[in-house]
């Protein structure tokens, strides 16, 4: 198995060398027309849109940081697909990461999905599941109970998460105040998770600037594992999707997406398109051609 | 050795026809269809999710529930709805047969669900029905420690034979279901009708066990046919 992997990362060494060096290449000259990012704000972990000018350093560093990603993904294309009690490796050097367990000397994947080295940890990435909640997760939940001291939040998993007082900001009196004013049983919030316990107890908060309550635009729900799908690399898929149609989009962990826009439909339509065929080659390209088309196709399941 | 002629001409060890499919509804968080002859089992997998009443939670695990049925239109003779008395047992043994194979601790205070319906029987629709359901609950996306493969084996007129059918069951001195986890080599299921010594006893798990290996391999191309696209671009 060990073998194998290095063989692979040989045979692609040299392309993924070039393709980062004319990355680069491409951020040198940027740099030397002056170009500056002004990208709608974004909601997900994005590196410093507005970039200062002479940051070469970092912007190398980027680059390369993008060399790994690369890297990583061409172990996880070139290993197959793993199902639940399948030998991952027969080594005592790596350690069980998520979703596989130790027997013996062995490592073996807990459920179906693709091994994924960490260094000498390893991680089987599902291909199917539910949403399980881990701290400091963005998701978009719906308040389904108004309590004394807070809010109970479904946030699309087995799992209802707990907003307390404590969570919102400002200070807030509840033998004074109508919570249900803040957050009434039906709203929807974007919110972080803050604390995961072993038991499974959620709490959640709204502490952070980029979390907040939804007045108007539409849900969608996807499979949760296909979220990094949907958010692209550095955001790159759902950066085109928000371009191409004007909309505001923001993609819970958890697989809910609210949009809000004049194009909902066609922007659905386009992370429908994502979740179906999130295999393919060439998705970006793909999703970039469907949103040219303009006009969503009719029948879209919601 | 005189060579017992089974009717339906298959050799002593050879099982009937196996299809397997994955994926088989949509609505469920898994599915999987099966049939074995003209057994045929569909089971879907809701969950892990939120378990109402609270007060069958296990506090520091998930819970199986598990609902074994045969369709009115299963057997020649129409199979009144709702639980029996076999349905019921059956219903448990399948829980106990699956439970050691899934991480239960992984997600406490939950339930997985699982439905097997029995679209058409002619025997063996246990086994069928746990093959189906340990498929769905690796196609859910649920932590299991190994598949569970399961199949019968029996003694007719002194010959062991696997994966008896409907009128060989009839004819059998003993009927023997085992469940078995393939990769950890471990039984969770074994019952059985009949009357039988040790030595033949051992003989007949052997045999079941050979049948079970065979088993997993159908039930590896069958999730693989599904999934192994999937994968990453």
């Amino acid at each position: 198995m060990e073998t194998e992997k290095i063989e692979m990362d040989e045979s692609i060494r040299k392309e993924l060398e070039e393709d980062v060096m004319e990355e680069i290449k491409a951020i040198q000259e940027k740099e030397n027309n002056g170009f500056d990012e002004s990208d709608e704000p974004a909601f997900e972990k994005q590196e410093s849109p507005h970039a200062a000018p002479s940051h070469v350093h970092e912007q190398m560093h980027l680059a390369h940081e993008r060399m790994e990603e690369k890297r990583e993904e061409s172990v996880r294309r070139g290993k197959n697909v793993v199902l639940p009690g399948d030998r991952i490796v027969e080594s005592m050097e790596y350690l069980p990461g998520r979703n596989c367990y130790r027997d013996g000397n062995s490592i073996y994947s807990k459920r179906l999905g693709v091994v994924y080295y960490r260094g000498h940890v390893i991680d089987v990435v599902p291909l199917s599941g539910k949403y399980m909640p881990e701290a400091d997760d963005m998701v978009i939940g719906k308040v389904s109970e108004v309590q004394y001291s807070g809010w109970t939040i479904d946030v699309n998993s087995p799992y209802r998460a707990f907003l307390p007082l404590s969570g919102v900001r400002g200070f807030i009196e509840p033998s004074r105040t109508d919570i249900s004013k803040i957050y009434g049983v039906g709203d929807l919030i974007y919110a972080r998770i803050s604390e995961v316990t072993p038991l499974k107890d959620i709490r959640i908060s709204m502490k952070d600037p980029s979390t907040r309550k939804f007045e108007n635009g539409r849900i969608i729900r996807i499979s949760p594992v296909k979220v990094p799908r949907v958010i692209g690399k550095q955001g790159s898929m759902i950066n085109l999707i928000k371009d191409k149609t004007g909309c505001r989009i923001s993609v819970g962990q958890n697989g809910v997406i609210w949009i809000q826009g004049e194009k909902e439909q066609l922007a659905a339509r386009a992370i429908q398109e994502i979740e179906e065929k999130s295999q393919i080659q060439g998705l970006t390209d793909h999703i970039g051609k469907l949103l040219n088309q303009e006009t969503p196709s009719a029948g879209v399941r919601i | 050795m005189t060579t017992y002629k089974r009717n339906d001409g298959r050799k002593l060890d050879e099982t009937r026809p196996i299809k397997m499919k994955v994926g088989v509804l949509k609505h469920a968080d898994g599915s999987a269809l099966v049939s074995i002859g003209k057994t045929v089992a569909l089971a879907a997998v809701y969950g892990p999710r939120e378990l109402n009443p609270r007060h069958m939670q296990e506090s520091d695990r998930a819970i199986l529930q598990c609902n074994y049925t045969m369709a009115p239109f299963s057997t020649k003779e129409r199979v009144r709805p709702g639980p029996s008395r076999r349905s019921t047992e059956i219903s448990k043994v399948t829980r106990e047969a699956l439970e050691p194979a899934l991480f239960l601790k992984d997600f406490p205070k939950t339930t997985i669900d699982l439905y097997i319906v029995i679209l058409q029987a002619n025997a063996g629709t246990r086994t069928a029905g746990i093959n189906a359901a340990s498929l769905a609950l690796a196609d859910a996306g649920i932590q299991m420690r190994d598949l569970v493969t399961s199949i019968a084996a029996g003694k007719i007129e002194g010959h062991y034979v696997i994966d008896l059918n409907g009128e060989e069951e009839e004819l059998t001195d003993c009927d023997l279901p085992i469940a078995y986890m393939p990769r950890e080599k471990k039984f969770t299921l074994i019952q059985m009708d009949g009357k039988i010594t040790k030595e033949d006893m051992k003989n007949v798990i052997k045999l079941a066990v050979k049948g079970c290996e065979t088993l997993y391999e159908h039930q590896r191309k069958a999730l693989l046919e599904k999934w192994s696209k999937e994968g990453f671009e």
